[in-house]
Order: structure tokens, then C-alpha cells, then sequence
């Protein structure tokens, strides 16, 4: 595959996984930040 | 620039009919196989699944109508005799409604998951048709259609509302049709008449009619001319709304001897005029998302954004449908102000909420988020699809039902499976153990949901409404006046609030698990200040415990029996009133 460029696309594959990552834990953990929803996870 | 455009040329011309091939065939396997993962644990789980609690369990109106025999009678006398003493008919739900149609078909469980899986679906074909027919419409994008259809029908839904906001695509897809004078024929019409009778007037009909009145409006400013077809859809669409939930204006604009509990509601209860405040606020809403329309991560989708951005400069459909977004969310960040400033001469600002106007946030991000891959796909296949499935994997993780369910699954549930919940046989059990009908002795619950005594046929004083007498309110208030004033959270969740008329401790508080206190927790209450004369005045015999009551002598109560059951472990007390008062079960 061509190796692009952009700054964007290189750090993509990096910050993605870690986006859904932190996302997941954030749910898992219950949420708890937030009140307003976390009594739903 | 110009080879681009020709090598895209090319590309688009030379490409073979993809619904043809095996790569579609695969894509379309592969979408409806993960549309169909997320009915797989509730329907494996059956009645022990998990749904959810909050407005859905917590409050089973349809029930209690189908039990009263008053769905469809809304005369000024008719009312539920088994809740609040005989709560008027016309503040509970509609009984024209697809959602109710699903609960008296196929009952409480049967008749949620029908209706959940219906709601689901109709929201990935209705979005698969809107991108379609709107704005993807190159072969090659149906990857992109599908996965986009395939997030937006994984978003956590409170699908007692129903379409509400699962179904906006489709509606949008008819108001569309109709701006644009295109195949306006029967199914767009079929879509403007059903959708008022599958969703809420409150979380849909008022910011679908906004949002096409704006439409409406701004070709009129743009062109200069009437479109009538738009005019007409929207009027038969508010009509309709109005005709479906015609009890609810009955009860607010003509009813004479009906004071709603509303009057004393003080929309800054749990708001507080503060700049900073609202622009967290106004940021939540934009990067989760609002838990009755769906929590959504948009992170990915933002991503996307910058991504495009940089690449292709603005695109004015991208553009417009951004500021719409950030329209949106500052007006429900900073709609507190607009209710400060405005409530002495608009009483509409605080009792219509227009801030619920981000009901239509999903529909908009999810189109968004198409519009943006759409401009990338070519150039960025592999970031395209990335993003997508991050954006897919979140709507995963967001879906609350699906990831309790998988919980129940793996044996580590978090909260109450359905059958657990409502627990017939304990319920049975302590209806036996009470020997009475009935009808003739009322109950109240405490750390626990007075749905779960309802849906076990007992009459409660206690009820989950979003709309009873205000008379009765301040009634059922003498029974825990001493809790109210012990703590602030109870007595703001109760007088300022007072959606959950429910018998509130000061020491459980007013949180999710206040009512949620299962038998493993075995907690209890020290000192209630219970006024159990004022609850036997309203008929109250028994009280659905599911805390032990330390001083329950003292307070006029005793204990009659404890119950063990799947969730719960329900400490019956007998209402004993020191001074024996007359008692009087008021009606309406």
C-alpha cells in the first residue's frame, strides 16, 4: 500500500484503537462521570 | 486536480453493477448479520433479560391501562382505580399508539421486544433509504450506506418512545420528497400519517415540526415560492399528532377540575445558571450524546471531519449540516437563560422544553458522517473504514441493553434481569400471605419501583407519572414530610420535581439504586419519619419494603413478614397507625 503523506492518516491507526478503547472503559467502568447516564451502563 | 477528477471519472464509469457480486452479497450478509446480533441475548435470554429501567420498567403505563379497561375511554370521569386512588385516564399515555399495539398483543415482554426490534429495523432501512434516495446514491457507496445504517440502528433507543428518533430518516426521507416535489406518491404520505401514532409528541412532534417548518421557511426565503406539498405533509403530520395524543390537550387547555403537578415544577432543579455550566453541557451533548434520544460517541465522526476538512475544504452540505449541530447543542446548553429571561411572559419556554429540539442530533450526525466518507472514500479507503467500524464499535459499547444483556449471559449480571424484577411467584407468595382482595387495601413501595407492585395487580399509592392531580401530590406528601425535610435531594426531587411520586428516604437518597435495593445489598434504614396515620387516611395498608426498617414500631408500621425472591427481598409491613384515623380513599 502507497504510504501516505498526511499527518492525519499516519497518527489514525494510532489514535483510533486508542479512541474506542478509552471510549470502552469509559462504559465498563459504569459511566460514572457523567450521572446522567451512568446508571444505564 | 483534472487527472483526479478523470481517474474518479474512470473509476465510477468503468465499475461493475457491485449489487451483482460477491462483495455485496457479503456486505449485505455481514450488515444484516450484525443488525441481528443485537436481538440475539434478549431473545436467548428471554423474560431473563435485561431491559432497561429508567422510563421504560419504572413505569408501565399500558399495562396499568389494559388492567383499568380504559385505553380508549377518555370521558372526564374515567380513570385508573388501581394507582394514586383513581388517577384521571387522560394523564396516562395514549392508547393509539403502535407501541401500545405491541403490549396488548403480545404482553409486557413479548410485546417490548417486538416492538424493539421493530424500532431497530426500521431504523436502518429507514436510513439505508434516506442516504440512498438523498445522498449517497453511487453503487460504490453502499459499503458506506450500510455501515452508517448499521451504527445509526445500534444506537440505544428508548424505544417505549418508538420511532421517535429511530424513525426521523424516514420521515426525513418523505419531507425531502415533498421540498423537492419528487415522488411524492403514497408511501411518502403513509410515512407523515403513521409516524404520529408510533412516536412521542413530545420527543418527536415538536422538533420534527420546527425542523420542517425551518425547511419550509427557508425555501420560501431562497425561492420565493409556496410549496404546498411540504405545507400540507406538515399540517397532516401536527394534526395527527394532536389527534393521537388528544387526552394530553383535554387535560392541559379544557379540563376544569384538573391541577397538574406540573404547576409546582421548577425547571431549574437540577440546572443552575451558570456559563461554564452550560458549555460542558453544550460539549456533552455533542461528544455523547443525550441518554433519552441515545448516547452517541461522536468522536470518530469528528475525526472524520478534521480529516475531510484538510483534504477537501468546505463543502457547503457539510458545512450547513455542522452549524445545525452547533446550533443545537448551544441552544440545549444555554436554554436554561432563555427560560430565566423569558418564563414570567412565555409559559411554553419551561413546560414545552424546546430544548428537546436535540432529538434530531443522531439523524444529523449520522448524515454527517456519511456526507464526510463519501468525500474521503477514494482517496482514504483504509482511514474511511476504520473510522466507520471505531464509529460502529461505539455504538456497541453505548448500547446499554445489549452490554447488561451480555452480562446476563456471562453469568455477572450488574442489574435485575426482567424476571427477577417483577418476580410473579414472590408476589404471589405475599399476596397470599395478605389473604385479601386486592382492591381493597392500597400498598406503597420503598427502595423499590411501584411498577413491580403494579404489574402484580396490586393497587398503588405510588406511581412513576408525567402528569397526575397536583392535589394529590401535596396528599401524598404528609407520609414522608419528616424525610423531605431531612434532606434537601429528596425534598428537591419531590417538590420541585415530582415525576416519581414514590415514598423517598432522606438516608437512601434519590438515585437509580434508591429503588433498585436488591437483597444482596441488605441495607436498611435507621429512622424513617413516616406519618403512617396520613397513609392509612389514603387507604395504605402495606408497605412493599425492600430495606429493613430499623425503628418501624416507632414509626406505625410492623412487621407483618419478609419475602425472598430472585432480586428482591421484600419486607411486608402492616400499616399500624397509633390513633386509628377514619379511613378515606379520595377519588377524583
Amino acid at each position: 500500500m502507497k504510504k501516505s503523506n498526511d499527518a492525519f492518516e499516519r497518527i489514525l491507526p494510532y489514535l483510533l484503537p486508542f479512541l474506542v478503547l478509552s471510549s470502552a472503559l469509559f462504559f465498563l467502568i459504569g459511566g460514572r462521570l457523567i450521572s446522567s447516564i451512568g446508571s444505564y451502563y | 486536480m483534472v487527472a483526479t477528477t478523470e481517474a474518479f471519472k474512470s473509476h465510477i464509469l468503468s465499475e461493475p453493477h457491485i449489487s451483482q457480486t460477491r462483495i455485496s452479497v457479503l456486505a449485505w450478509s455481514l450488515t444484516l448479520s450484525m443488525l441481528a446480533l443485537q436481538f440475539l441475548p434478549q431473545i436467548l435470554l428471554w423474560d431473563e433479560a435485561y431491559i432497561r429501567i429508567h422510563d421504560t420498567l419504572e413505569g408501565i403505563d399500558y399495562e396499568n391501562l389494559f388492567a383499568s379497561g380504559k385505553t380508549f375511554d377518555y370521558s372526564s370521569n374515567a380513570s385508573l382505580e388501581q394507582v394514586m386512588n383513581g388517577l384521571p385516564r387522560a394523564a396516562v399515555k395514549t392508547g393509539w399508539s403502535f407501541v401500545a399495539l405491541w403490549h396488548w398483543l403480545f404482553g409486557l415482554y413479548g410485546g417490548y421486544l417486538f416492538n424493539y426490534v421493530l424500532v431497530h429495523i426500521i431504523a436502518f432501512g429507514g436510513m439505508l433509504l434516506l442516504l440512498r434516495n438523498h445522498f449517497l446514491q453511487r453503487q460504490s457507496q453502499l459499503w458506506i450506506v450500510l455501515g452508517i445504517s448499521l451504527c445509526f440502528s445500534w444506537l440505544p433507543f428508548f424505544t417505549m418512545l418508538g420511532l421517535s428518533v429511530a424513525g426521523q430518516p424516514l420521515v426525513a426521507l418523505a419531507l425531502l420528497n415533498f421540498w423537492q416535489n419528487r415522488k411524492v406518491g403514497i408511501s411518502n404520505w403513509l410515512i407523515v400519517c403513521l409516524f404520529p401514532f408510533y412516536a412521542d409528541i413530545v420527543w418527536a412532534g415538536i422538533p420534527i415540526l420546527l425542523f420542517g417548518s425551518g425547511m419550509w421557511l427557508y425555501q420560501f426565503w431562497k425561492i420565493n415560492r409556496i410549496n404546498w406539498y411540504l405545507i400540507a405533509a406538515l399540517g397532516c403530520m401536527g394534526a395527527l399528532f394532536i389527534a393521537a395524543n388528544w387526552q394530553l390537550f383535554q387535560l392541559t387547555f379544557f379540563a376544569t377540575d384538573f391541577v397538574s403537578h406540573r404547576l409546582e415544577y421548577d425547571y431549574f432543579y437540577n440546572k443552575q445558571l451558570n456559563f461554564w455550566q452550560s458549555l460542558l453541557e453544550t460539549f456533552q451533548l455533542l461528544l455523547i450524546g443525550y441518554h433519552h434520544v441515545g448516547i452517541m460517541v461522536s468522536a470518530p465522526i469528528i475525526l472524520a471531519v478534521i480529516h475531510a476538512w484538510k483534504r477537501f475544504g468546505k463543502d457547503r452540505q457539510i458545512v450547513r449540516i455542522i452549524v445545525i449541530l452547533l446550533s443545537i447543542s448551544t441552544f440545549f446548553g444555554f436554554y436554561k437563560f432563555l427560560v430565566w429571561a423569558g418564563e414570567g411572559h412565555f409559559v411554553l419556554l419551561k413546560s414545552f422544553k424546546f430544548e428537546r429540539i436535540m432529538a434530531l442530533l443522531p439523524l444529523l450526525w449520522m448524515l454527517l458522517f456519511a456526507l464526510v466518507l463519501s468525500k474521503l472514500e477514494h482517496l482514504h479507503k483504509t482511514s474511511t473504514t476504520w473510522l466507520l467500524i471505531a464509529q460502529f464499535v461505539l455504538c456497541i459499547f453505548s448500547q446499554d441493553e445489549f452490554t447488561q444483556n451480555i452480562r446476563q449471559l456471562a453469568g455477572h449480571p450488574r442489574k435485575p434481569n426482567f424476571k427477577a424484577f417483577f418476580d410473579e411467584e414472590l408476589f404471589t407468595e405475599i399476596n397470599e400471605f395478605i389473604g385479601t382482595p386486592k382492591a381493597n387495601y392500597r400498598v406503597v413501595s420503598l427502595g423499590m419501583h411501584p411498577s413491580v407492585a403494579q404489574f402484580n395487580g396490586f393497587y398503588t399509592l405510588d406511581l412513576h407519572a408525567s402528569m397526575y392531580d397536583l392535589r394529590y401530590k401535596h396528599q401524598f406528601r404528609k407520609i414522608m414530610a419528616g424525610e423531605l425535610a431531612k434532606s434537601e435531594i429528596v425534598h428537591k426531587e419531590f417538590d420541585q420535581f415530582g415525576n416519581r411520586c414514590y415514598l423517598f428516604s432522606a438516608e437512601l437518597g434519590k438515585d437509580y439504586d434508591a429503588f433498585l435495593c436488591g437483597k444482596n445489598e441488605a441495607r436498611s434504614i435507621c429512622q424513617l419519619d413516616l406519618n403512617s396515620g396520613a397513609l392509612c387516611e389514603m387507604g395504605g395498608c402495606y408497605l412493599f419494603s425492600a430495606v429493613k426498617i430499623e425503628n418501624a414500631e416507632a414509626t406505625g408500621l410492623r412487621l407483618a413478614n419478609v419475602f425472598e425472591g430472585r432480586f428482591w427481598e421484600v419486607n411486608l409491613y402492616e400499616v399500624t397507625p397509633k390513633e386509628e384515623p377514619q379511613k378515606n380513599i379520595v377519588s377524583y
